[in-house]
């Protein structure tokens, strides 16, 4: 028997076929129907729910990628002087500022790019639940400095990422401009090392700030739940914790 | 349940796209049965296929306003329930369900058609074939999809596709054979 004998043996015999359904397959066909009135496309709200769900796992994923490659912010300048955790950061230290780079505390300043072990303080209200200073004092040196942004980061040393510092107190809280610049470089086995981001303090300024807020009251993790943050194209998604499932943007 | 079929069935799209159900339930009197021998194929047993059945109306008149006019009614109704199929294949993939070969011989209902018993028989045949070579079968004998088309569907190669459908045959051509022999003997003695 040849392939087309088989089929037009099939095709013959199942062309004219037909088998009568059950009697009730309609009213339950109907009934389906009367479910999801005006359904014009068909498209389930289950699969709206998946898809934007997807999208936003999507979206939060891609704000998050890891990072290979350095940052240079034009004229933010971060100075600030971070001591041993007992002392208070002195009065006149800035915390950050986007002062242009002829504002460097001059005492500071230092044309060298220092990065260190920055101070992550945790988000206004739960400050006290904070404070990894041992771990995060492991390093040797505490202060950030940060000169002139046009500097480029490549050579640096074995240091880690460098971060913004927010000011520890509340006095201190940022002035002006709270914006965050991050020279980034990317180690990434150097994020264990006490990474957090750095958080506004006091000051609620926008959708991610007041995220963080709640979500600090609430979830008393070291990794919240959700962690917004702000860079120059405004608040973005900086970690997500659900457990089992952790990102953390290393950007900052 | 054969009415006039082409006119009925077109002159009832009208109706089916302002979601009127007396012309929904007379579609479905029309072709329920041709489509219920569709899904026949295709299922493992009567159960599925009614099953089958009852999605592929239900999204046919849920999508009816997708459908432009290109090609018959009748034909894109069919082209949904056998992606109805598609979807419940893979669904039971998923879930691999291990559906044991004498389990599908099932007897229909009720059927008619033009040749007595055999189609019956040609119907388990395909029945008996393992899923993936059924649904290759199914489509590119009965339904006359393309090699490339049943490989987009079906998410495989178009090597693939043809190798399967090799294989259905080969063993449904086998069967046929002895079938025929068998019938035969019993008629010659």
């Amino acid at each position: 028997m040849s392939d087309k004998e088989l089929d037009q043996l099939f095709q013959s015999r199942f062309d004219s076929f037909e088998a009568e359904p059950a009697a009730s397959l309609w009213s339950s066909i109907e009934s389906q129907l009367e479910n999801k009135p005006g359904k014009r496309a068909g498209m389930p709200v289950f699969w709206m729910a998946a898809a934007s769900v997807v999208v936003l796992l999507g979206a939060g994923l891609w704000l998050f990628r890891p990072e290979e490659k350095v940052y240079l912010k034009g004229e933010t300048v971060l100075a600030k002087v971070h001591q041993q955790p007992a002392e208070e950061i002195p009065a006149g230290t800035p915390a950050i500022s986007t002062q242009p780079a002829a504002e460097t505390e001059p005492a500071e300043s230092n044309p060298v790019r220092k990065a260190v072990r920055v101070k992550k303080d945790e988000y206004l209200a739960a400050a006290d639940t904070r404070e990894k200073e041992p771990a995060v004092q492991a390093v040797p040196e505490n202060q950030v400095l940060f000169a002139k942004a046009e500097e480029p980061v490549a050579e640096n040393d074995p240091a880690p990422i460098m971060a913004l510092v927010a000011a520890e107190e509340a006095p201190h809280s940022r002035r002006g401009e709270v914006h965050q610049t991050v020279l980034a470089m990317l180690p990434p086995e150097e994020e264990a090392v006490g990474e957090k981001p750095l958080r506004e303090r006091r000051k609620i300024r926008s959708v991610g700030d007041i995220v963080n807020f709640v979500v600090a009251k609430v979830d008393q993790r070291d990794d919240k739940l959700i962690e917004m943050a702000e860079d120059d194209e405004g608040t973005k998604i900086s970690g997500i914790n659900l457990g089992l499932f952790k990102i953390k943007s290393k950007k900052r | 349940m054969a009415i006039g079929h082409k006119l009925t069935t077109d002159s009832l799209l009208d109706g089916c796209r302002r979601g009127d159900r007396k012309s929904q339930e007379l579609l479905y009197r029309s072709l329920g049965s041709k489509m219920l021998g569709v899904c026949l194929r295709y299922a493992k047993d009567h159960y599925e296929a009614e099953d089958m059945l009852q999605m592929g109306f239900v999204k046919v008149f849920q999508k009816v306003a997708e459908f432009r006019g290109e090609g018959s009614f009748e034909g894109w109704i069919r082209r949904i329930m056998v992606n109805t199929a598609i979807e419940t294949y893979r669904k039971n993939q998923r879930s691999l369900q291990v559906v044991d070969i004498d389990e599908v011989y099932d007897e229909p209902q009720s059927m008619f058609d033009m040749s007595g018993l055999e189609t019956k028989d040609l119907l388990n045949l395909i029945k008996a074939l393992p899923g993936g070579y059924r649904l290759v079968f199914n489509m590119y004998v009965i339904e006359g999809y393309s090699h490339k088309e049943i490989g987009e569907k079906l998410g495989i190669t178009e090597g693939a596709s043809k190798s399967q459908l090799s294989r259905a045959r080969a063993i449904l051509k086998e069967k046929v054979l002895k079938m025929e022999d068998h019938n035969y003997a019993i008629h010659v003695g």
